[in-house]
């Protein structure tokens, strides 16, 4: 079982994140503001194997999540970036495996190989 | 006297039903006149006379007819004959007339001289050779003399009569016939012509003529004189010599005192003219001049002749009255006379003689006998010359000389000076006759240029009378304004033409139409733009291929600078865009007569010219720039377009996903189901309105043009476009409606644009500027009959230079981020075609861009978005 935190405005694709975690057999946890979600890695920095961020948030964009977080969690936690645009500036991210681009709309096909 | 006249311009016989008893008068006269005018005839020279009748018989054929005109010749013509003795020339006078009325000469003025002048040119000369030289026997110099002096006379006669008839009228004598037309009084003209030239020539010439004869005359009996006194002398020397014989001879005899014989020689003899034996009458037998021969006598009444005594060349005589005679010897032919047995003896054209009359002093004297016929009485003139001589017994001695051959001469010299004014006069006939003719083709141009200018202009007709001085004055306004209508015609027709020309060769699309839009031109530019041929578009409307409402173009009162927008589909369904700018013809067939238009302009008066400006390539061109703005916004909201499109798909991909895979391991509750399945639902459209405002965005749509529509609307619409971007970069909008639904006019999507460009620069103004508070207010009021749309911003607003540069094309304060610099100026050129107007400047807070439109009347506009 593998504790997932999940960062996006769209509160639907949380909850169907989470019952997609749940039919998995993982735990997930949901924010829907990635600040909120900064600070419960921040409490909790070796608490999550894998971290989904939406990419394009009004507080925060998700590469800024991304090099926060990395700050706070230990190397092995995985990150993945999400997104339905892609980015061009999102190289530096990939190249140095800080995170994975993945893009949107996600099937559960993926999702399940993320997590095999 | 006011009478009406016979003639017309051309003549045409008029009843004289009216005023018959003061014409009958008015003949009486003009026969008396034509008595009168021969009687008081000029003897010109040599018995040739120039007679005046016949202008009263003109006059009676003018203005009373051919019978009053023949009765007046008769009258006239039968002078003539008591005036020179023959009737030759009466029948030539009666002929003349009779000739012109044959030939209908009098029914025309005009006609009337020319058909005198073929008269005695063809037909008086060669009759009257016949008269006088066959009949009468006359020499050729007289004739041709007395011929040439009749055509003169009858020329004379014949103009003067159309002077008087025309001055008559002038003085308004007479009535003019009221279908003379005042052009005729160019027969006047051409008449006063022929007089003013030949006549001063043909008097001068005659005068001459005159002149020399008289000096041919005086010549004449100054040389008489001359001989005359050089035979007195002698006579005188033979005189005295004979009487100093006699005196030597008779010196023995007495005188018998007895017998009266104070002027008689002392011997005197006698002669038998039978046995022309000598005997004595008085004196002395003894004294017998023995050297009396030659002597050939004859005396009718003695039967004897006094002989006083003889020399070679001279014998004198003496008659019982006691006059001396002396004969010139070899031509002696005694004649009786009533008096005495004197005179009568003749050499040649000239005789002289010696009488013993006292003569106090010597003389001379032309004497013409009053032969019966005049025209030869000059070949019988002789010159009488008489001298007194001092000799024993006062005697004189006379000489008469035929002037004959002096006439003959003169009458050469004559015949040659008036075949000069006879030619003369004639050929002013025949150019007064062109002249006339040219005079009269012009009188008929300008009575048709007066016409028309009655046409179009108005024209005193009172002006136009019969009076000669107006109708000049007249005629020099009519040909000034005559010349200057013609040139105004021809500058108009040129123009006509050159405007014809033009509109149908310029490259410039040209078209015209009625009051009801109905196409009456069509040129050949549009022909090749539109595949229209103008047969096919002529008196059809315009609105069947093109945009625009004719109706309410022309429903208001007519303006001449009308200009309007409008698109025609092409035969290849292209759409051509035009700008027109229309000129009024309002009396169109005035200036177009030979050309479509006018053809095609039966029924309305005003035609609409439209000079069309192709504005295809420039709307185009709009509207590709229009594009590069709303792509170019387009592109900036791709990211958030995208975005927000992937949230919903994701939403229903995961949905679904879960759905089923708890469907794979285990009874899923139906709730679970149902709630799943309207979460897709729910997000399926949500996508799909995403889709819906981004297709609305993006497409081209064709353009809808100017309409009314809300602008708070559309504002909202734009709000519902940028929410998504607005949202991700933390910008509060929102939208202040104060216009109560006031409407605006133009083109929507157009509209929508600018507010979009304008909202999406606060966006990156307010994102840039790393502003806390991130806000964008679109605030709609109407002020004042304007709609005012303020949009402002918590950005960083403009400095100096953005502010003055807003607006210009490619400027940018956002190159960094692919701004284009084409938002503000498009929406600027898109804000001036809806007649609205933009601004930029600072508020408190940030930027503002305000602008207003006018609000659209919505009495008599229902239109709306």
């Amino acid at each position: 079982m593998k504790h997932v935190l999940i960062i996006d405005d769209e509160d639907n694709i949380g909850e169907e994140f989470l019952d997609f975690l749940e039919i998995m057999g993982h735990r997930g946890h949901y924010f829907s503001n990635p600040i909120e979600g900064l600070l419960s890695l921040k409490e909790n920095t070796d608490y999550f194997d894998t971290i989904f961020v939406d990419l394009m948030m009004p507080e925060m964009s998700g590469r800024t999540f991304i090099k926060a977080a990395r700050k706070l969690t230990n190397k092995s936690t995985e990150y993945f970036l999400m997104s339905g645009v892609p980015e061009l500036d999102l190289d530096d991210l990939v190249n140095s495996n800080e995170a994975k681009f993945i893009h949107k709309p996600l099937s559960l096909s993926f999702l399940k190989g993320v997590f095999s | 006297m006011h009478l009406t006249t016979n003639l017309k311009s051309d003549g045409q016989t008029k009843n004289f039903s009216d005023d018959n008893l003061p014409r009958f008068f008015f003949g009486l006269l003009l026969c008396a006149l034509t008595i009168l005018g021969n009687y008081l005839n000029i003897d010109v020279f040599f018995g040739i006379n120039i007679v005046f009748g016949s202008i009263f018989a003109w006059l009676a054929l003018i203005i009373l007819g051919p019978a009053w005109a023949m009765a007046a010749i008769i009258s006239g013509s039968l002078y003539t004959i008591n005036l020179w003795g023959h009737g030759y020339a009466a029948t030539i006078f009666v002929l003349e007339i009779a000739f012109v009325i044959a030939l209908g000469g009098y029914k025309s003025i005009s006609k009337l001289i020319g058909m005198v002048s073929i008269y005695w040119i063809f037909v008086a000369a060669p009759s009257s050779l016949f008269l006088y030289k066959h009949m009468m026997g006359i020499p050729w110099e007289t004739y041709f003399g007395l011929i040439q002096k009749q055509i003169l006379n009858g020329l004379f006669n014949v103009c003067l009569a159309v002077i008087i008839y025309y001055l008559a009228i002038i003085l308004r004598l007479i009535n003019n016939s009221p279908k003379i037309k005042k052009a005729k009084f160019s027969n006047f003209l051409s008449v006063l012509f022929v007089f003013a030239l030949a006549v001063p020539y043909g008097f001068n010439e005659i005068i001459k003529i005159s002149r020399s004869f008289d000096l041919s005359k005086k010549s004449v009996i100054e040389e008489e004189l001359k001989e005359i006194e050089n035979l007195s002398a002698y006579v005188l020397y033979v005189l005295q010599s004979e009487t100093s014989h006699w005196e030597m001879m008779l010196s023995n005899l007495e005188l018998d005192t007895q017998i009266n014989f104070t002027n008689r020689p002392y011997s005197v003899y006698s002669i038998d003219t039978v046995t022309l034996s000598f005997s004595i009458v008085f004196g002395e037998e003894k004294v017998l001049p023995d050297n009396i021969k030659y002597i050939y006598s004859r005396n009718n009444i003695f039967n004897k002749t006094e002989i006083l005594g003889c020399d070679d060349d001279f014998f004198y005589t003496v008659s019982e009255s006691g006059k001396i005679y002396v004969w010139e010897q070899g031509t002696l032919d005694f004649q009786s006379s009533k008096e005495d047995y004197d005179i009568v003896c003749s050499t040649d054209w000239s005789e002289f003689k010696i009488q013993s009359s006292i003569v106090p002093q010597a003389i001379s004297k032309v004497t013409v006998p009053e032969a019966s016929s005049k025209i030869e009485s000059w070949l019988k003139a002789e010159i009488y010359t008489e001298a007194q001589i001092l000799a024993l017994f006062p005697t004189s001695v006379s000489h008469t000389h035929g002037l004959r051959p002096i006439a003959m001469l003169a009458q050469k010299n004559l015949n040659s000076e008036l075949n000069h004014i006879v030619m003369f006069t004639l050929f002013l006939i025949v150019l007064s006759y062109i002249v006339t003719y040219f005079v009269s083709e012009r009188f008929k141009r300008y009575t048709s240029i007066i016409e028309e200018l009655l046409k179009h202009r108005t024209i005193n007709v009172e002006l136009l009378n019969t009076n000669l001085y107006e109708d000049q004055e007249i005629l020099k306004s009519v040909v000034s304004l005559a010349e200057r209508f013609s040139e105004e015609k021809e500058a108009r027709t040129f123009a006509v033409n050159s405007f014809n020309q033009l509109i149908q060769d310029t490259s410039t699309p040209v078209f015209a139409t009625d009051n009801k839009g109905r196409v009456k031109f069509w040129n050949k530019t549009l022909e090749n733009m539109t595949g229209y041929t103008s047969e096919e578009m002529l008196d059809n409307p315009l609105d069947k291929i093109a945009k625009v409402d004719f109706t309410n173009i022309f429903s208001e009162e007519y303006s001449d600078e009308l200009s309007f927008d409008f698109s025609i589909t092409s035969k290849s369904g292209e759409y051509i865009y035009l700008k027109a700018n229309q000129t009024i013809l309002r009396d169109f067939s005035d200036l177009m007569t030979t050309n479509d238009l006018a053809t095609h302009n039966h029924d309305h008066n005003a035609v609409h010219f439209f000079v069309a400006q192709d504005e295809t390539e420039a709307i185009t061109a709009r509207a590709h720039m229009i594009n590069m703005s709303r792509l170019a916004a387009l592109g900036e909201m791709a990211s958030a377009f995208a975005h927000e499109l992937n949230q919903p798909l994701n939403v229903i991909t995961m949905a679904a996903g879960n759905t089923l895979e708890r469907m794979k391991s285990s009874n899923v509750p139906s709730d679970y189901t149902k709630e799943k399945l309207k979460r897709i639902e729910t997000n399926a459209l949500r996508a799909g309105k995403i889709i819906k405002n981004i297709r609305e965005f993006t497409s081209e749509r064709r353009d809808e043009g100017v309409v009314a529509f809300n602008p708070a609307s559309l504002c909202q619409n734009v709000i519902g476009i940028l929410q998504e971007q607005l949202r991700l970069d933390q910008v509060e909008i929102e939208l202040c409606d104060a216009t109560e639904g006031e409407l605006i006019e133009g083109r929507p999507m157009l509209f929508e644009q600018v507010i979009v460009n304008i909202v999406n620069n606060s966006r990156q103004s307010i994102v840039a500027s790393k502003a806390i508070k991130r806000s964008c207010k679109i605030d709609l009021q109407c002020i004042e009959g304007l709609l005012v749309i303020e949009i402002s911003d918590s950005g960083s607003g403009f400095n100096d230079e953005s502010i003055s540069r807003a607006f210009d094309p490619f400027y940018t304060t956002n190159a960094d981020r692919s701004g284009t610099g084409i938002g503000l100026y498009m929406s600027k050129s898109i804000i001036s075609s809806m007649n609205g107007k933009i601004w930029a400047f600072n508020g408190p807070n940030g930027a503002i861009v305000a602008m207003q439109f006018p609000v659209v009347d919505r009495t008599s506009n229902s239109a709306s978005t």
